[in-house]
């Protein structure tokens, strides 16, 4: 009977029991590798996960999600979880989101199974559309997205991809992948208020319109607006669970309060990882859900192993938003309190994402919130008689940087208050009155549970310079240690749940390219 | 569909190519540094380290204070708690203790204190009490729980309830409201005891009693004294409560916490808005609802540790975090009562009792089988999983 609670060996260490993690190790055990997976925090998910406060358990993170379609036409993530024999309980949002901003207040309603007319009905109708010339212009602008999603599906799922077969098999996916969202909507020639509220989901991407790739956005756009968001009845704790079971029950081994704080590197190439135990591990592989920036700053030991070219790469990509989120349980239903919206984004001053952006790595004022209330869309999200609320904003890395601890409370009071008095006046209740139960999540929270460099949700910022396309036509030279991945929001699919799935899968592909290399460097 | 011209669209994915490598090619090799954030996240929550007992008073018959020496200033808000852990014997066992010093001094001496009452066949209280001493060293993980005047969610009026050694985490409220109160925020203390000689820190809450916090001292079985007898009641809550809206925080026993309850409602309070922390653990012998015929069972737990198997005995009476802690095994506990969910554990097999108050667990936890072992009772052999420490 085994004595130690570790083997001396494992083909591949997966640090963090995220999405991406997780979904990572069971491909990997899939083709038959020996996996470890190692998380600091007691719990899988990452910042795909809940608490619970009075009682009442309540979402950590997620908004709203793609990938998952309905019943008849299951996405990716329906799909996943259905193989995988795991019963998730999927609630549909009808409406995109219902957007506020100066004279515009709209609601958009999310299409079904990949037809686009009821938003595209929406948005014309709120703009004005006299001869229904715009209704037909956004459903062409939605085609074009749906295209894109297609595309990049196919090129996401079937691995190898070459410039030649991108330029014939998916035209529309090459002629958008120069652009910004920004140069799209101006092709159309869309009026102003349009491209206001076709904008409203750029927070989920966080990059103003002129700077996202339109790649991305449109990749989004189609999922949302054709198939409806979703989310999961009983938080993403409810997929995060659901992995870790059937990893376990897969064989791997998966451990919890594990904290990884090295990994060894020998002539560039991976031997293992030291815990903060002091016990090291050896493996052949090892696939990180820690940052690349926290990786090479200080997990990389000996540190003369990092290859300067790592920095660089590193250097060259912005790490994305954090979150300051305040979370609240309120002591009346939805209805009684006049909440009508399950997903409000409320630009407060104006629509121009650049600046907002720009406001936004600064300590204030945050003027594009988010609020979420699923008790529109679920009755029992939380007892009888009380709802949950949440307002929330994506600030930059830098907008924490500079507090002091000694006034950590005082400044995220001031963004408490700031967030409940702007959402009060909106909703004509004073939300204050009614709080059973509040929660302030910070970049530090963040940092906190899952180690995130900077408090980062996001990976690296989608913009021009650093495009998903750039990187997956380059990936292979970015192996920089032989036998070290990454599965994360740091990968090539960026943030987001769904493309968490997608992350996990690249990094099994990395680990199973560089094995290949391996045993043909052998033969 | 053509964006720009058919030339431009068709060289997109070289564009953006080219512009990435050109953006590393410019981008400085010099070592990448650690951020910000994450290293004040760190010093914020240290997690479990030594420290040292630096003094120990007795404060009245088998109650004690005690004070840690940290290395650094060890940030909490007043109302949490801290969890000591310690090997007796051959157990390792924690248990909580909420703090109940003010903020400067752990921000000026970098220093906590919490006061213990021995309990009736308490088995770490009797320890602390009786044999820990200055110069000894215990683990401490602080800075926990929710037990605390939240500006946005509470009135400024404040009515704190409390019961024996649930003062403590009064005590550093009204210590640190003293030293700053930005809010304004008035505090009445009704704090019910049985005797004098048992009310805990007496000196120091008359001496906070002025301006922002007043103290009501009700005594149940102290026929000599002038001030206010018996339970805190209806009528005692009437006539010392704030004329303006208030919010009620309640720590002590658990039989005061329902009777405390009980009197609340009869005010027409919402309950829901009563914060809780109680002291007293659970005892399923007196639950109704776990079969009186196991009562007096041992069962066999089988511990899949990482790698490892471990097989343990198991009292039904306690719950799976104690049968771990009588075998010296580690496991990390905060609150011990079933919310924090730091404890939670999978059940491979076997049956196990849950009690539905304070059932913190997730939905998918319930479902898939996944306790918190400080809150779950066997009721038959068990496999189960626990994390590696
Ligand atoms: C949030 C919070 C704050 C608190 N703050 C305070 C405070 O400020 N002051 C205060 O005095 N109390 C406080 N308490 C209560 C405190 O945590 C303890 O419950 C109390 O001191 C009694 O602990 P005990 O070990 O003495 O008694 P018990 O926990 O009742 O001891 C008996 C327990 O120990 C187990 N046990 C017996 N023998 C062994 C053994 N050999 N190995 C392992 N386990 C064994 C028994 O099975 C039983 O479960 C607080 C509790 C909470 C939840
Ligand atoms: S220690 Fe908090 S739930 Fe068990």
């Amino acid at each position: 009977m085994p004595t130690a609670p570790f083997k001396s060996k494992y083909d591949v260490i997966v640090i963090g029991a995220s999405l991406a993690g997780l979904s990572c190790a069971l491909e990997l055990k899939k083709h038959g590798y020996d996996v470890l997976v190692l998380e600091q925090h007691n719990l899988p998910g990452g910042v795909a996960t809940s608490f619970v406060r009075g009682g009442v358990e309540i979402e950590a993170s997620l908004h709203e999600m793609i990938g998952v379609g309905s019943d008849l036409h299951p996405l990716r993530v329906r799909r996943y979880f259905e193989k995988l024999g795991a019963k998730i309980d999927w609630v549909r949002i009808p409406y995109c989101y219902r957007f506020v901003s100066g004279d515009i207040d709209v609601r958009i309603r999310a299409g079904h199974d990949g037809d686009y007319s009821a938003p595209s009905l929406d948005i014309a109708n709120a703009c004005g559309d006299p001869d229904g010339k715009l209704f037909q212009k956004l459903m062409d602008f939605f085609a074009l997205c749906h295209k894109v999603y297609q595309s990049a599906n196919s090129v996401n799922t079937g691995g190898k991809i070459n410039k030649l077969s991108l330029y014939f098999k998916h035209h529309d996916f090459v002629t958008v992948a120069g652009y910004s969202t920004k140069e799209v909507f101006e092709a159309f020639k869309f009026p102003q208020k349009v491209i206001d509220i076709l904008s409203a989901y750029w927070i989920y991407m966080a990059s103003p319109i002129d700077e996202l790739p339109f790649t991305l956005y449109g990749y989004m756009i189609a999922d949302y607006f054709g198939y409806g968001p979703y989310i999961p009845a009983h938080t993403s704790h409810d997929m995060a669970a659901n992995l870790e079971a059937a990893a376990e029950k897969q064989g791997i081994q998966v451990e919890f309060c594990q904290k990884v704080d090295k990994i060894v590197v020998n002539n560039c190439k991976v031997q293992g990882v030291r815990l903060a135990s002091g016990q090291e591990i050896a493996a052949d592989f090892v696939v990180s859900g820690a940052y690349p920036n926290t990786v090479y700053s200080s997990m990389i030991e000996p540190k003369s192993e990092v290859p300067p070219i790592a920095n660089k790469t590193v250097r060259a990509m912005e790490v994305s938003v954090s979150v300051f989120s305040v979370i609240l349980l309120l002591d009346a239903s939805a209805d009684e309190l006049g909440i009508t919206d399950y997903a409000t984004f409320y630009a407060t001053d104006g629509m121009d994402t650049s600046a907002i952006f720009a406001r936004g790595r600064t300590d204030g004022d945050w003027d594009y919130i988010t609020s979420v209330c699923p008790n529109v869309i679920h009755k029992n999200a939380s007892p009888e008689g009380t709802c949950l609320y949440s307002i929330t904003y994506l600030p930059g890395p830098d907008a924490f940087e500079d507090i002091d601890l000694e006034h950590y409370q005082e400044y995220k009071g001031r963004h408490v208050a700031d967030f409940l008095d702007k959402e009060s006046k909106r909703l004509g209740v004073n939300l204050e009155d009614h709080i059973l139960e509040i929660v302030v999540e910070t970049p530090l929270t963040v940092s906190h549970y899952t180690g995130a460099y900077h408090g980062a949700i996001y990976g690296y910022r989608n913009m021009m310079n650093n495009h998903a396309v750039a990187r997956t036509l380059t990936k292979g030279k970015e192996y920089f240690i032989d036998g070290l991945a990454f599965a994360g929001a740091h990968q090539i699919c960026g943030d987001g749940m769904a493309p968490a799935f997608d992350n996990g899968l690249l990094g099994a592909q990395d680990v199973m390219a560089m094995d290949a290399k391996r045993k043909g460097a052998k033969r | 569909m053509i964006i720009k011209n058919k030339f431009a669209d068709s060289m997109g994915a070289f564009r953006v190519t080219k512009v990435r490598n050109q953006a590393i090619s410019e981008a400085s090799d010099s070592p990448l540094l650690e951020d910000e954030v994450t290293l004040k996240a760190r010093k914020l929550h240290q997690g479990s380290l030594p420290t040292t007992v630096c003094d120990v008073e007795e404060m009245c018959a088998g109650v004690k204070r005690f004070t840690f020496q940290f290395s650094f200033i060890p940030y909490f808000t007043p109302g949490q708690y801290l969890s000591l852990r310690l090997k007796i014997g051959d157990s390792i066992v924690s248990r909580p203790y909420s703090i109940c010093s003010s903020r400067s001094l752990a921000k000026e001496q970098h220093q906590l204190q919490i006061i213990v009452k021995k309990a009736d066949g308490g088995f770490v209280s009797s320890y602390l009490v009786d044999r820990l001493s200055i110069g000894d060293h215990v683990e401490i993980e602080y800075g926990l729980g929710e037990f605390t005047i939240d500006r946005f969610r509470d009135k400024p009026k404040i009515l704190a309830i409390a019961g024996g050694v649930g003062i403590t985490p009064f005590l550093s409220m009204a210590k640190s409201l003293q030293e700053s109160n930005p809010h304004g925020i008035e505090m009445t203390i009704l704090y019910g005891c049985q005797k004098e000689s048992e009310i805990v820190a007496k000196k120091e809450l008359d001496a906070l009693n002025h301006d922002h916090v007043r103290v009501i001292y009700v005594l149940a079985d102290e026929p000599s004294w002038t001030g206010e007898h018996g339970f805190i009641s209806t009528e005692i809550i009437q006539k010392y409560a704030p004329k303006e809206p208030y919010s009620v925080f309640f720590c002590g026993p658990t039989a005061m916490k329902y009777f405390v309850i009980k009197e609340l409602s009869k005010l027409k309070y919402d309950i829901r808005k009563i914060r809780m922390e109680s002291f007293g653990g659970i005892d399923i012998s007196k639950d109704t609802r776990y079969p009186k015929d196991l009562l007096d069972k041992y069962y066999k737990l089988t511990i899949h540790r990482g790698m490892e198997t471990l097989t343990v005995d198991a009292f039904v009476q306690e719950p799976i975090a104690v049968a771990l802690e009588r075998a010296g095994i580690k496991i990390h506990t905060r609150c011990r009562g079933g919310v924090c969910g730091i404890c939670r554990i999978k059940v491979i097999s076997g049956n196990v009792y849950v009690p539905e108050e304070n059932d913190g667990r997730r939905d998918a936890d319930k479902k898939l089988g996944y306790v918190h072992c400080c809150h779950a009772y066997p009721m038959s052999d068990l496999e189960i999983k626990i994390p590696i420490e």
